[in-house]
């Protein structure tokens, strides 16, 4: 059997080591395979991996206090002991391990409280696992927009000088950036299946985010894009779970991952794809990007998209509001809508600008470590890092918050009204020094309205509140 | 770094009187407290919570009693066998003659030491290393064989 373990004892000094070195010691012997994580003074030594947990037939927690990250071990089967018992007698730890074992409840922190917690939690593992996807597939989208916007700027304007190389040459640099746009969506719906159930789930839903992307192939015209992509990865994901689960002779296990998983997977998706959701999907994301085109296009309505977007990107600097919000603007680069991506930059830089801005114009008014790190913030401010102003927020999250939101939506306001758009996945002024942006000075114009309007409001709410944040 | 395993941390035949823990840990934090010039009480109060907690007699008549004390100057480590065995609660019930001592300071600058002991526990579930440490007749002996084993 794989087995894989925890030791934790509370001072972590002798025991959690011990117990650990028992267990090792004592697996070969009874022909098991082990391997123990130490959580003890020095931190966590030998740490388990998502592969080591994924595939260990059982886990032992031998422990005198709660383990860190007991969640990891949810639907495994799972022995807990305290240490004593190891050290007394490891062997009858593993003779009782199969009939002691329970399976890690889902959410098993969670499990005694009210069922609407529960749900908020599977809520946040989603957005979790849909943003390992995400956040793999930036950089296809950072390289295929700066590609394209680059040839098509440059390539363009073909003027003699000496960026007039051969417009075959522009082609080219654009097709390096077509390729990079249609590997990102393999690799959103690969990574966000791969977060759900394992590596197993990869190849399957790659490849299924070709066929769901290919309109020729689908007999629908266009693909079905990104709606399509998170299906297949949700779908898939949750097959090779599945799969993953059944019970299945030692003989074959080998060959699930590299032969069953794949081509039961993609076929299953395929199926899906060509027989029932490809068209309804096509519809959706077809209907979604006109409302979009259309809301971007008149002032009465972009206002209302770029205050809501722009809030967004404020509200939680970077947590998964922003998140939500920025990726938005992603899935519009790819689908032709850059406008939306736009907004979100403009409104990016809008937190950490401001708080840098105010921290440094109101000393008095910001407690010392804040005006030290005022040149700082501004610096991340300017490569479009929203986190940079997360201390200030939390430091006075009544004043901060509502100042940064209030900017960040007149950024994102002024952004829609002006039809600013913006190729890369990125925000602040650096995308626009990267030439990313269709109109640089309206680009800054729109940043540089949101973080006046931040920095004064943050410092009237402060007024001449003293140095220190009181809440 | 200095080396775990001194000669001057080595205490061989001491006498505890009555035979029980309490004492055993007493003249423990004595010896300890010379070393480094802490306190002997706080020394023991840490001892003593650790061992109300579960003993710290891991069998074979070998027990580590261990601590991390706040504000300790600098961090210990000392190897004390009794002249007779004392009564330690251990898991196997049986007495202990021979006690590895840690205790550590709070902050994590002054913890280089853990690592070795941690080793060394690891090391303790070795039956072989026992066996030898167990032979041994008198301090320098012990010493010879914990350099043997710690030193590499």
């Amino acid at each position: 059997m794989k087995i894989i373990g925890v030791t934790k004892c509370p001072t972590g000094i002798a025991h959690t080591y011990m117990a650990a070195e028992r267990l090792e010691l004592m697996a070969p012997e009874l022909g098991h395979e082990i391997k123990v994580e130490t959580q003890g003074s020095q931190g966590t030594e030998n740490r388990l991996s998502e592969n080591d947990i994924r595939e260990a037939d059982y886990v032992i927690i031998a422990a005198d206090a709660a383990i860190d990250g007991m969640e990891r071990f949810r639907g495994k089967k799972v022995y807990k002991t305290p240490i004593k018992p190891v050290l007394k007698n490891t062997a009858k730890i593993f003779q009782e391990i199969e009939a002691k074992a329970m399976v890690a409840e889902e959410g098993s922190h969670t499990k005694k409280q009210s069922a609407g917690k529960g749900g908020a939690e599977a809520e946040t593992e989603l957005l979790r696992q849909l943003m390992n996807g995400a956040s793999h597939m930036i950089p296809f989208v950072v390289v295929g927009g700066m590609f394209l916007s680059v040839s098509m700027a440059l390539g363009e304007s073909a003027s003699p000088g000496f960026l007039a190389v051969s417009p075959v040459f522009w082609d080219k640099i654009r097709s390096i950036g077509e390729m990079a746009f249609a590997l990102m969506y393999p690799v959103l719906a690969g990574f966000f299946a791969c977060a759900i159930a394992g590596r197993a789930a990869l190849a399957p839903a790659m490849i299924g985010a070709m066929i769901a992307t290919d309109g020729a192939l689908l007999g629908t015209g266009e693909g079905t894009g990104f709606l399509g992509c998170i299906v297949v990865g949700y779908l898939v994901g949750h097959l090779v779970a599945w799969m993953n689960s059944w019970k299945v002779p030692k003989s074959v296990r080998p060959m699930m991952p590299i032969f069953v998983i794949p081509i039961a997977g993609v076929s299953m998706v395929a199926f899906l794809f060509l027989c029932l959701l490809g068209e309804p999907i096509t519809f959706v994301m077809k209907g979604l990007n006109q409302l979009l085109v259309r809301l971007s296009a008149s002032p009465s309505t972009a206002v209302p998209l770029g205050i809501v977007l722009g809030a967004m990107i404020g509200v939680d600097m970077g947590g998964p509001v922003n998140k939500v919000a920025f990726f938005f603007g992603v899935a519009s680069i790819a689908e032709g809508n850059p406008q939306i991506m736009g907004i979100a930059a403009s409104a990016i830089a809008v937190a950490p600008l401001s708080m840098g801005a105010a921290a440094m114009l109101g000393k008095k008014r910001f407690s010392e470590e804040e005006q030290k790190a005022g040149i700082y913030t501004i610096c991340m401010g300017l490569i479009g890092i929203s986190e940079g102003a997360i201390p200030f927020a939390t430091a006075d999250p009544k004043r901060v918050v509502p100042s940064v939101v209030a900017g960040s939506a007149v950024s994102g306001a002024a952004a829609a009204v002006l039809g600013i758009t913006v190729a890369a996945p990125h925000g602040g002024p650096i995308v626009g020094l990267l030439g990313a942006v269709n109109h640089i000075f309206l680009y800054f114009l729109c940043i540089f309205l949101g973080v006046s309007l931040s920095t004064v409001l943050v410092l009237v709410l402060k007024g001449d509140s003293p140095k220190k944040n009181s809440f | 770094m200095v080396s775990l395993v001194r000669e001057e941390i080595i205490f061989d035949n001491i006498e505890v009187e009555s035979g029980e823990k309490k004492e055993a840990l007493q003249i423990i934090s004595r010896l300890c407290a010379k070393q480094n010039g802490d306190s002997a009480g706080k020394l023991m109060e840490s001892f003593w919570k650790r061992e109300l907690m579960d003993s710290t007699g891991f069998g074979g008549g070998i027990a580590i009693p261990h601590a991390i004390v706040e504000g300790l100057m600098s961090p210990i480590f000392a190897i004390v066998r009794f002249a007779c065995p004392v009564e330690w609660g251990a898991i196997d019930g049986e007495p202990v003659d021979l006690v590895m001592v840690a205790v550590t300071p709070e902050s994590m600058e002054e913890s280089r030491h853990l690592p070795m002991i941690a080793a060394l526990a690891r090391k303790l579930m070795n039956g072989e290393f026992v066996y030898r440490l167990r032979k041994c007749k008198n301090k320098n002996q012990l010493y010879a064989c914990m350099l043997e084993e710690m030193g590499r």
